[in-house]
């Protein structure tokens, strides 16, 4: 693929890690839902 | 406001104007004014694209809400991450390799100039209305704070954001954004840390926002599924999805900014910082919103916000219905403030049978002072004639500037100031470049040289200015019609990213099907929203739906007939 199809150069790990962090981030919030109420 | 905090808001008005100018020498020719030359570091784009969304409205209308409903509003972002990669995979691509100056240049290539027009167009209609609406609500707000016109805040809201862009063009918006948002970030942790030391003693951070939570302001996620509520997950996380993928997508405000990178890499990088940081930031935002509400727990609180509104009541003809309704408030508010310290200290120390009974007592308490105060309000809806009446976005601005010690009130002004120029100046220059590059440069001097073009560019940057401040006067008079422009606006979102789904993901799609398509989804979105009570995030679902379904089969409809029409058509002899 060219460097600039935007799927490479290191681009999927990155978005890749963008969910798993997104997924942490909600639990993390839920988390703190569920701890205050 | 003292002398002191007048003379931090000067200092750092004058210091971010001078800054932007600085970068005038850098934008002498169209590349460098509209695109940077394409030589920015993603960074300070990423940046550049967060400061741009963190509008004054954030800052007092976010932290207002916060204040009345708590965390809820979080969902709205939750799509956002999705969006950021949706985008990279897709548009971002195409609009740096196509070497465009506006992401409606792209349609034009794809389709024909009348796409590029009519979508530049509706770009232009909506983004000068909105940018009304952004200098019109913080300058509403900071003339009863200061006590000055209305006339006046809009000129000192609008004013200092319009020379730099004028002059330095995206450059200067890109790196004082990056100044706007320390400016700030730094201005919410200075407005959490105060708001946390500002707890009684004895009363923890924990058993405060678990006094919080027992009203629901913690509550991050709503899992029903009903399309009239504005805030659920379901919305957060679809219908949202579509707006971002319109708005970071397709809105020249946001394609701009990441078309001034050196690479399609930077600009997905800037794109996914976006991504790991909008719902942490947004939830510090909400955060001070709650904090607000248990200062204002422990604290006397004012009946109303906005003292306006509170001298003429006072005044009027309602007068005594009012003082017997404040009466009630100092009781209640005590009440409350009573309770809710029993109830943090049970829940630091005391049995669970305790500390349920205290936090019931706390919620009967809360309950109370909620009446009366919507008691109050609905005074003034009756006074003012004015039906959506609502002071959440005095909360914040109250707090400041009669809570905070010297200095520290300067310097949160400030930050709204940061907050407001950062949005401002990035929707001048996507106007400026819009009107300049797809009309001016397109239509009437495709062969007019830098300097003529620059020129231009300047002044359409002060037309918007104008034309935009002109609307904050006028919105602000007529009050409901910030509702009606944010509705006006989710009219062409979904719809215009239909036009580009379209251009992108179906090969078969003519200049014609596009635009039919286009008028088929405003049409959609404006059934919906006259007939049916959908919450408007749906809107850019069903606007974008629309336009590709009806682009589709129009599309489909022209080449069939074109076929019939070829082999009607005598063979050659």
């Amino acid at each position: 693929m060219s460097s600039t199809d935007g799927r490479n150069d290191g681009m999927t790990s990155r978005y890749v890690g963008v969910l798993v962090v997104w997924v942490a981030v909600l639990l993390a919030l839920y988390a703190v839902q569920q701890y205050f109420s | 406001m003292r002398a002191l905090d007048w003379a931090i808001v000067a200092a750092y008005l004058i210091w971010i104007v001078y800054d932007g100018l600085r970068l005038t020498k850098r934008s002498k020719e169209i590349d460098g004014y509209f695109r940077g030359n394409r030589s920015l570091p993603w960074w300070t784009v990423g940046l550049s694209v967060m400061a741009t969304q963190l509008s004054a409205i954030t800052m007092i209308g976010t932290t207002g809400q916060g204040y009345v409903n708590g965390m809820r509003f979080l969902q709205f972002y939750y799509a956002l991450p999705l969006a950021m990669v949706v985008l990279c995979l897709t548009l971002v691509p195409f609009f740096h390799n196509a070497n465009v100056y506006t992401a409606y240049e792209f349609l034009e290539r794809r389709f024909d100039a009348k796409a590029r027009a009519v979508t530049s167009f509706l770009f232009l209609l909506s983004r000068s209305m909105s940018l009304g609406v952004v200098i019109s609500a913080p300058s509403v707000v900071l003339s009863v704070i200061f006590g000055m016109s209305l006339t006046s805040t809009v000129a000192l809201v609008a004013t200092p954001a319009a020379i730099y862009t004028m002059f330095g063009g995206v450059q200067a918006v890109a790196w004082t954004d990056v100044k706007q948002m320390v400016m700030i970030v730094g201005g919410l942790l200075t407005a959490v840390v105060v708001l946390v030391l500002g707890l009684p003693d004895g009363v923890g951070l924990g058993p405060a926002l678990r006094l919080a939570g027992a009203t629901g302001r913690m509550q991050t996620f709503d899992f029903t599924f009903d399309l009239t509520n504005q805030y659920t997950f379901w919305s957060g996380t679809i219908a949202a999805l579509f707006l971002f993928c319109s708005y970071f997508g397709t809105d020249q405000s946001q394609v701009q900014r990441y078309l001034t990178t050196k690479s399609v890499k930077e600009a997905q990088t800037s794109l996914l910082m976006s991504a790991y940081w909008k719902i942490p930031l947004q939830a510090l935002v909400l955060l001070v919103g709650v904090l607000l509400f248990l200062f204002y727990t422990f604290t006397p609180t004012p009946m109303l916000f906005n003292t306006i509104h509170e001298r003429e009541l006072r005044q009027g003809p309602k007068a005594q219905e009012y003082s017997a309704l404040e009466r009630r408030f100092e009781g209640a508010t005590a009440a409350r403030s009573a309770a809710a310290t029993v109830a943090a200290r049970a829940d630091a120390g005391g049995q669970d049978a305790d500390r349920t009974a205290a936090q019931q007592q706390f919620l009967a308490a809360d309950t109370e002072v909620k009446a009366i105060r919507t008691e109050a309000l609905a005074l003034v809806r009756s006074t003012t004639g004015d039906q959506a009446y609502s002071d959440v976005n005095y909360v914040f601005p109250t707090f400041i500037t009669t809570q905070l010690p010297i200095g520290v009130t300067g310097l949160l002004i400030a930050a709204i100031f940061a907050a407001a120029m950062s949005a401002i100046s990035a929707e001048l220059t996507s106007l400026s470049t819009a009107t300049v590059m797809d009309f001016y440069r397109r239509f009437l001097r495709p062969d007019g040289d830098d300097a003529s073009v620059l020129r231009v560019s300047r002044f359409a940057t002060a037309f918007w200015a104008i034309f935009a401040s002109a609307v904050a006067v006028w919105a602000a008079e007529l009050g409901s019609l910030i509702e009606v422009v944010n509705r006006f606006g989710s009219f062409f979102y979904g719809s215009i990213l239909g036009v580009f789904i379209l251009a992108i993901g179906w090969k078969r799609a003519t200049p014609n099907g596009a635009f039919v398509g286009l008028i088929a989804g405003m049409g959609s979105v404006a059934w919906f929203a006259t007939y049916t009570k959908v919450a408007f995030l749906w809107h850019n679902l069903i606007g974008a739906v629309g336009v590709v379904v009806a682009g589709i089969v129009v599309s489909a409809i022209e080449r069939a007939v074109r076929r019939g029409r070829s082999l009607d058509r005598p063979a050659a002899p």
